[in-house]
């Protein structure tokens, strides 16, 4: 039985190569260790897949997504005419599920934008200005992020009924930044007492000058981990609203409106519902590799100090 | 009294381990025999490979570090080194116990400071909970706890670094063990509780008759508790010798150094004096003598790597200047040949 | 300890307090008034309308609608449900045992088993297991919930038939049963929802309790340990797992919200009597009165969860105690 443990590190703790110690947000440094990962590369690589075939859909995809087939070709399984079969108007699945990458994707993308530059702005503002108004905002954050997601988006769609893939990015959008405030918020605290602030403020920089030149570069890193874990979670939700019939209205149609289509056929023609989600889990898995992998290079294992 | 009877015997031990810079050999041949019931100071810089020395002797060190073959550490009649994973269970905590630097840390947290002692004892005995138990109280009690009944309930977060340390050090021995290893058992304390600990180790030494290995990077410890001195640097032994001598006539220029670097209270008017300089990386220790390039005596043959050379009365130096008579001149000395 | 858990306890109000007015503002922002479902029925006299107004108190201020929003929620009033005509709470009373009886074994079982996966992962990290387990748990802990539920749905249910496809009990022997067999008939039920959220959550578990655990296994304490002669098994399971705890303990209040957000899902595709279908059903049949008190109450329940496992971490560890 292998015996792990770390004595060995602390052991050595006084010859750990200065190089561990450099400050985290060094792009070049990040890439020289992203590069070298193996798993870090064949996530990416999945996923360059994935967004390539969503902008270049029209080539890609071998028929139209909306065109329908004489009535032969309803519900026809996997064949090499129709990879992912036909779906009960007859439509070719793998054509949908292509152009559907580009619907999912882009109201994914456009909502992390939006969490994130609102969740930027209130955590980077209560945690600079602090006093009452942190506490505040610090309060309500919490009041907002224990009330479950998904009943948060219903009770807004029970009131407003349908609406528009455009309402829907806004929708997802605005609540989906709580997470990203509260982190923000942590780190925007922890460096307003740093050193390098103080010193700066001591020197007479206003308030705005300090957040700009020395906290935000300090943020990128904690930002394009919650940027890359972001994209997974919006497909998901957006996924499970366009599934429960609250999503993405038609003509349109994501993964998760392919899936909800297929539901009811799900007994007698699967490929309805499995190469949709595969192409979901695929995309949301790689979203996710990415990110623990680049957490991973961002905060590389601390050498216990000596 | 005067017989050595040899405790341990470090031969050849070499420990490396792996970094993305290349193999950084922490501990490289070193060579070293405790007796029984003595107490062997071993000093140095942080970075020298003290630590890790101390580490191997109990085989605590893990991948990426690794003690390389050739290496022995001759113990009881065994090679540690051989040993299967339960023998070695076995000699850890009850033959030969280990106390670390950081009393805050060292000690479970969500456990009572009893427990932690007990468990020490049901790990090695067949001893009951009760039977354990009583034994725990009764080791707190011996290293200075007061009310040690009470205390043992405690939480290590409900006490004072000092006694956080007595904690260890009662877990430590309570299996009463031939050899204790104390890895700067003192430098995370204030310094009047320095001094109660070491007073306290020396009294249970005495006790116990057991063997200390005393690692420390402080030569006023030494001076005070340690009968022998083994100074290391850059991975190697560099002298060797018993305490009086050591600081009556140190040999090699890296203890004369760490001699002139210490605050006495008689020189406090004087200015304390530092060696020029750093550790060199263990990944690539230079050449020849690895202190040649913070030395202010190196000369020629310091290019080619030095023996620990033997000066008779166990003192022993890593030093080309040591083997210089006056009648030399130190642009001639002799070549040791190296085997 | 006593401070601690007041403290505690008057946030968690503080969060229901929001919860209640950002409803009540959601309420008001939206287009048309609450009884526009009812009322926009042409053959409701306006009179009639009128007096349903003064009724629900909409003609009166927004500070005194929005007092009695509050005093409401206090009370258990959560209004009037349009798609089942009865009160919301009532609605809710019916249901809410369910959800509990399906969150509550699911929570147990994900628990457990990620605790005691994530735990050998952790005592034998980089082993094959581990990494085998590592991608099986990463893929797992990805897959969107409305997914898995029906794939389960589709092989365990209609494909092999070893299970039923939906609902709490058999409608039409459940009640002929002997009380032995009834229980029985509930668990065969619970079995593919409860399996669907175990897997997802379950796998959660396991990374953050195999990451706690490799976090503990290079703290002093455990090298003091190891020193000491502890075997590698009480090392493992006494000293670290027990630390490893008390972050697993964290979680658990953290993510009792996405918990929820899972059962409105595996709920909805096995049709169990549950909070989070009510809340779909409600949604669809545009019953917002419904799906606001659904929100509330989840979020209550949420709310209390958390307060719980803070209480638990405070047992669990010594240092919060007496701090």
């Amino acid at each position: 039985m292998a015996d792990v443990t770390p004595a060995s590190v602390a052991a050595f703790a006084d010859y750990a190569p200065p190089v561990t110690s450099l400050p985290p947000a060094q792009p070049a440094t990040l890439w020289k260790t992203l590069r070298r990962d193996r798993t870090f590369r064949s996530a990416l690589a999945v996923l360059g897949v994935i967004v390539g075939a969503a902008i270049f859909a029209p080539l890609l995809a071998p028929y139209d997504p909306a065109a329908q087939f004489d009535l032969t070709t309803r519900l026809q399984a996997p064949s090499a005419a129709h990879w992912f079969g036909t779906d009960p108007v007859t439509r070719d699945v793998l054509s949908r599920v292509v152009f559907g990458a580009r619907i999912s994707l882009t109201i994914a993308f456009l909502a992390v934008a939006l969490s994130l530059t609102i969740g930027t702005v209130v955590g980077a503002a209560a945690g600079f200005v602090g006093g009452s108004f942190d506490a505040f905002v610090a309060r309500s954050i919490d009041a907002l992020l224990s009330i479950p997601r998904v009943l948060l988006l219903l009770s807004v769609l029970s009131l407003w009924g349908e609406l528009s893939t455009r309402a829907l990015v806004v929708l997802i959008g605005t609540t989906g930044w709580f997470g990203v405030a509260r982190l923000v918020r942590g780190e925007v605290a922890a460096l307003r007492q740093r050193d390098f602030v103080t010193a700066s403020r001591a020197l007479g920089a206003r308030g705005m000058r300090v957040l700009v030149r020395h906290v935000v570069p300090h943020l990128a890193s904690p930002i394009l981990v919650a940027a890359t874990l972001g994209v997974g979670h919006m497909i998901v939700v957006e996924a499970g609203l366009s599934f429960l019939g609250f999503g993405v209205p038609q003509p349109d149609a994501s993964w998760g409106s392919i899936i909800r289509d297929g539901r009811e056929f799900m007994q007698t023609a699967w490929w309805l519902t499995a190469f949709p989600g595969l192409a979901l889990v695929l995309t949301v898995l790689a979203v996710n590799v990415v990110s623990d992998r680049l957490r991973a290079a961002l905060s590389p294992r601390q050498l216990p100090a000596p | 009294m005067n017989e050595r009877n040899t405790l341990l015997a470090v031969e050849n031990l070499r420990t490396s381990y792996r970094t993305t810079h290349g193999t950084a050999r922490a501990v490289d041949n070193v060579s070293f025999n405790i007796d029984a019931g003595e107490i062997l100071g071993i000093v140095g810089e942080s970075g020298c490979g003290k630590t890790a020395t101390a580490l191997s002797v109990l085989r605590l060190i893990d991948p990426p570090g690794r003690i390389e073959a050739g290496s022995h550490l001759w113990f009881e009649g065994h090679d540690l080194l051989t040993l299967d994973e339960e023998a070695i269970r076995q000699v850890r905590g009850r033959r030969i116990a280990m106390v670390f630097q950081e009393p805050m840390t060292a000690l479970n947290p969500v456990f009572t400071v009893g427990d932690q002692v007990a468990e020490v004892v049901r790990v090695h005995t067949s001893a009951t909970r009760r039977e354990a138990w009583a034994r725990a109280v009764a080791m707190l009690d011996r290293v200075g706890i007061p009310e040690p009944a009470i205390r043992a309930r405690s939480y290590p977060h409900q006490l004072s670094g000092g006694l956080r340390q007595r904690v260890l050090i009662a877990m430590a021995l309570v299996m009463r063990p031939a050899l204790l290893i104390a890895d700067e058992p003192t430098t995370a304390l204030d310094v009047t509780i320095q001094a109660q600990i070491l007073e306290l180790l020396q009294e249970l030494q005495r006790e116990m008759g057991m063997a200390v290995m005393l690692i420390t990077h402080d030569l006023g410890v030494v001076a005070e508790v340690a009968q022998r001195v083994i100074v290391m640097y850059a991975g190697q032994v560099v002298e060797e010798a018993g305490v009086q001598d050591l600081f009556s006539s140190p040999r090699h220029p890296y203890t004369r150094g760490l001699l002139r670097a210490m605050p006495r209270a008689r020189r406090a008017a004087e200015r304390l004096q530092t060696i020029p300089g750093t550790v060199p990386s263990p990944t690539a220790w230079p050449a020849g003598c690895r202190f040649r390039d913070r030395c202010a005596d190196a000369f020629e043959p310091c290019g080619n790597p030095p023996d620990l050379f033997d000066l008779g009365g166990g003192h022993r130096a890593r030093c080309f200047l040591t083997q210089v008579t006056a009648a030399t001149a130190p642009t001639e000395p002799s070549m040791p040949s190296r085997i | 300890m006593a401070g601690f858990l007041l403290r505690r306890a008057a946030q968690s109000v503080a969060v229901l307090f929001a919860v209640a007015t950002l409803t009540f503002f959601l309420l008001h922002l939206a287009p048309g008034d609450p009884l526009d479902a009812i009322a926009s029925d042409a053959r409701i006299p306006s009179d009639v309308r009128d007096s349903l107004r003064v009724r629900f108190g909409l003609d009166q201020p927004l500070a005194i609608q929005y007092a009695r929003h509050l005093t409401g929620i206090v009370q258990g009033e959560f209004g009037y449900s349009t798609s089942q005509h009865r009160p919301v709470g009532d609605v809710m009373a019916d249901v809410i045992p369910n959800t509990l009886l399906l969150m509550g074994a699911a929570m147990f079982l994900a628990f457990a088993g990620g605790i005691v996966l994530g735990a050998l992962q952790g005592g034998r990290a980089d082993s094959r297991f581990d990494r085998i387990a590592s991608a099986l748990t990463t893929t797992m802990a990805t897959l969107p919930d409305f997914w898995l539920a029906s794939g389960v749905s589709l092989v365990f249910a209609h494909k092999l038939r070893w299970l039923p496809i939906a609902g709490k009990v058999d409608p039409a022997m459940h009640m002929l049963l002997s009380p032995g067999a009834q229980i029985l008939d509930v668990l065969r039920h619970m079995a593919l929802p409860v399996f669907s959220l175990v897997v997802i959550a379950g796998s959660v578990v396991a990374r953050y309790q195999r990451a706690a655990l490799l976090d503990i296994w290079s703290e002093d304490y455990v090298r003091t340990a190891l020193a000491a002669g502890v075997p590698w098994r009480r090392r493992l399971y006494h000293h670290a797992l027990r630390n490893a705890l008390l972050p697993i303990i964290t979680i658990f209040g953290l993510s009792l919200p996405s918990l929820v957000g899972g059962a409105v899902f595996v709920e909805t595709v096995f049709a169990w009597p549950g909070i989070g279908r009510l809340a779909v059903e409600g949604l669809l049949l545009r019953d917002y009165a419904l799906v606001l008190g659904v929100v509330i109450v989840t979020s209550a329940l949420v709310a209390l969860g958390s307060l719980l496992a803070d209480v638990l971490h405070g047992v669990a560890d010594p240092r919060m105690r007496n701090g």
